[in-house]
């Protein structure tokens, strides 16, 4: 086939069909169906939230549905998402000749999708989304219980933000995070490296190193905090009576766990280094330092990025093992010296019956902090990152 | 073929939703109680039982963890199947929780009361709780390892002679073979008995002096000197102290006491089954004597007596199940059942029909009554935030303990620490 030569008529019919296929529109029903799925969305949504019945709207029913079961209300919003998920799925795609555009493959996975996603599509709303909402809006309300909530506008936030307590836990958990990111990646890093020279024995190691991470939180603080007040018993002090007691130890907990985690990652990075690479490296007579700095951090810069990332929003949230190593003591003036963000939020939570809102706006900038702290660290690394 | 789909697979869901409307209260109304006492928490599955087999009406009782019924409470109020009877034990959980609280004047349950004592009032004066049972605490006495060191129970009638015989037992505690005090531990199990009940001491004797009968919003600490005398004697006369006192636990002064290594165990008339039970101690070699901590005229000070124990009922519950909630209370103080497990589980209750407990502590108490000496009343009650209070003191005590602070430390706690959480829990 030469070029310049008309298609056959066979090609020229499929092309009308794949023309009336790309467009793109949606037909009546499916406005509908969207407008109506998004309408029982929000009506849900706000029952739950126990505003649809002080907004004025529907009087008897809004008062009926926010005091029934709260499957109903999650039902309706489950609905609601199902509608608009329907209709998002059967807006006719641009067929760009992709195989899986194929009405074979195409056709079952319209049927089907409900069945495959519908579960963790419901665990991750219930899990995460609408305790989320939920939050987000009681942060600008005060409220006791979560049925009772008085509108309260920004004064939550004003509060949380006037807070010393809040501010001596954010600078101390920074300071945590930056030791603790420090001391556990280049641990690992170290401990990864060593146990892939290929010496006896390094599946063994790797498998104890490992070990401490599969000991939960609360347990590991109790047990590190009977471990340091033995030792220290002897000098005349206790874990919670000393704040550098209670940071160290803090980092001395969580690199403990945390090392044999980054340690897998780092080894599975140093692994995938091609060894072309490192074979020219050797006979271009490199040290074994320079390979190290030069040639195989470089390539492993994906687990670095993964691993600071990892470690950074770990130290941000931490909460078990500050609860049950030092609880926040010691006290001076007022101030919980050891406490961190995340027990701060909680404890300013259950404070008072004043304290919940600005407890919950707390947990609301609490939020918006790790975010955009882990958004700029993925980015920075992620440019660092070299082609293979 | 796509559509058809569509509305099948909603019309499946939205008939789901249906299936979960299905009511499954009945109109007797249920009960629902959040409890308080670990220790109690069989007797009252059992009790429950007995009263759902007898009258049909379901009861559901769930214990709460030691030290966290605030926040197991906070979390179930939330619920759509609230909790309808829960308890609210000092003032500052009638702060908290006094909107929620039915009001119980002129039910027969409240009828029954023989004293007003232990009720709770709001600002208001609606009744929003009632103390159920009420308890003593002072100091429990080995009698027989008393007597071993060569004393006896009526030398100690004051501050001064108790600091004697403790001081002397501490010096011969390598021959004698036990010491004078169990170790005051600050571990969380154990530090309620000295950021509570023994800063009760100061509390009341402050209170009375200044005829305190209301939450005040400040206090003076006038007698923190008192407060500081007993606690040097405690941490001194005793093989735990220093920075150990940290990591001491409850249970660890409970079995030094109950296996016989020390005289004197600060404690409570609930200990009386454990000591009796576990240790296998002879109720006649147990006695309990008030705190002495040297303030004028306490050679006339009897126990400390008073209750944290209070029921709530939960006036936000349907009316069905207040009513039967109200029932069930009333069943607890009239039945055989009832009344029986209450004196087991309690000791002696406010109520006309309750019956009188084995305690050995009680009959002490009463007898400190009936011989004119004046009841300690539980000034500790209107502590504002009581976790927070007592953690800030629990911190500067084990600061002063260890040597790492000195005594103004826990002034400032104590004094400063009201005022600061009365401001904070009534701000606005």
């Amino acid at each position: 086939m030469g070029a310049g030569k008309s298609p056959s008529p066979f090609f020229e019919k499929r092309i009308d069909m794949n023309k009336k296929k790309n467009k793109q529109g949606l037909n009546p029903l499916q406005i509908i169906l969207v407008v109506l799925g998004a309408i029982i969305l929000l009506i849900g949504l706000l029952a739950s939230l126990n505003v649809l019945s002080k907004l004025g709207f529907l009087g008897r029913i809004a008062d009926w549905l926010e005091g029934a079961n709260a499957w109903i209300r999650a039902g309706i919003m489950l609905v609601g998402l199902v509608m608009i998920a329907v209709v998002l799925n059967t807006i006719d795609t641009k067929n760009d000749n992709n195989t899986l555009n194929s009405k074979l493959l195409r056709r079952p996975i319209q049927r089907l999708f409900p069945a495959f996603l519908l579960p963790t599509f419901a665990a991750f709303c219930l899990g995460f989304l609408y305790p989320f909402v939920k939050g987000l809006f009681l942060s600008f309300t005060e409220f006791q219980t979560t049925k009772n909530w008085t509108w309260n506008g920004i004064n939550n936030y004003l509060t949380a933000l006037k807070d010393p307590t809040f501010m001596h836990s954010f600078w101390y958990t920074a300071l945590f995070a930056i030791a603790s990111l420090v001391i556990i990646n280049v641990l690992a890093f170290a401990v990864a490296y060593a146990l892939t020279r290929g010496i006896k024995g390094s599946n063994l190691f790797r498998t104890v190193f490992f070990m401490p991470n599969l000991i939960g939180g609360i347990v590991l603080g109790y047990i590190w905090s009977m471990i340091f007040d033995g030792i220290l018993v002897h000098f005349g002090t206790a874990v919670k009576l000393e704040t550098p007691f209670g940071f160290w130890g803090l980092i001395i907990l969580m690199a403990w766990q945390q090392i044999g985690y980054m340690m897998i990652i780092y080894i599975a990075g140093i692994q995938a280094v091609p060894e072309d690479i490192i074979e020219a490296a050797k006979i271009d007579g490199a040290s074994s330092w320079k390979t190290l700095w030069h040639i195989t951090i470089p390539n492993i810069m994906p687990s670095i990025t993964i691993c600071t990332f990892l470690t950074l929003t770990n130290s941000f949230k931490l909460f078990d093992q500050n609860l049950a190593l030092t609880e926040g003591r010691p006290f001076v003036d007022g101030v919980k010296t050891t406490e961190m963000l995340a027990l701060n939020i909680y404890s300013s939570f259950y404070e008072n019956l004043k304290s919940r809102g600005p407890g919950q706006a707390k947990a609301v900038i609490f939020f918006i902090l790790v975010a955009a702290i882990s958004i700029v660290q993925l980015r920075s690394t992620k440019k660092k990152e070299v082609q293979q | 073929m796509k559509k058809i789909l569509a509305i099948l697979i909603v019309a499946v869901m939205v008939l789901c939703l249906f299936a979960g409307c299905a009511d499954s209260s009945d109109a007797k109304g249920s009960v629902y109680f959040l409890n308080f006492k670990p220790e109690a928490d069989e007797a009252w599955q059992a009790l429950a039982k007995t009263y759902t087999e007898k009258t049909g009406v379901s009861v559901k009782v769930l214990t709460a963890a030691s030290g966290e019924y605030d926040n197991t409470l906070t979390a179930e109020m939330d619920k759509d199947a609230a909790p309808t009877m829960f308890q609210v034990g000092n003032q500052g959980a009638v702060t908290t929780w006094g909107d929620y609280c039915y009001d119980l004047t002129d039910t027969a349950f409240a009828k029954e009361l023989t004293t007003s004592d232990f009720n709770l009032y709001d600002e208001s004066g609606k009744l929003c709780s009632i103390g159920y049972c009420y308890e003593a605490f002072g100091i429990i006495v080995n009698k027989t390892l008393l007597e071993k060191a060569g004393h006896s129970l009526n030398e100690i009638t004051d501050f001064a002679s108790l600091q004697a015989v403790a001081d002397d037992i501490h010096a011969h505690a390598e021959e004698l073979g036990f010491e004078a005090f169990t170790s005051a531990g600050l571990d969380g199990s154990s530090s309620w008995r000295f950021s509570g009940h023994l800063a009760n001491m100061p509390l009341y004797y402050e209170f009375r002096d200044d005829g305190v009968t209301e939450q005040p919003a400040e206090i003076k600490g006038s007698y923190l000197d008192a407060y500081k005398s007993i606690w040097d004697l405690y941490i001194t006369d005793s093989a735990t102290t220093g920075a150990a006192l940290i990591s001491a636990t409850g249970d660890q002064a409970e079995a030094e006491f109950g296996n016989g290594e020390a005289v004197f165990y600060q404690n409570g008339t609930w200990e009386y089954s454990n000591l009796t039970g576990t240790f296998g101690m002879n109720p006649d070699e147990l006695a309990m004597i008030p705190i002495y901590c040297g303030v004028d005229g306490e050679d006339k000070a009897g126990l400390c007596c008073g209750t944290e124990n209070c029921w709530a009922v939960n006036g936000k519950a349907s009316d069905e199940d207040i009513q039967a909630t109200l029932d069930f209370m009333y069943w607890l103080v009239t039945s055989e059942e009832g009344t029986t497990m209450m004196a087991e589980q309690f000791g002696p209750c406010p109520f006309k029909n309750a019956k009188t407990p084995e305690n050995v502590f009680f009959a002490q108490a009463n007898d400190y009554t009936a011989k004119g000496n004046y009841v300690v009343t539980w000034a500790f009650n209107w502590t504002p935030a009581v976790d927070d209070w007592r953690a800030g003191v629990v911190d500067a005590l084990s600061q002063y303990s260890s040597g790492k602070g000195d005594w103004s430390l826990v002034e400032s706690a104590f004094v400063d620490g009201w005022a600061t959480l009365y401001a904070q829990e009534h701000a606005g």
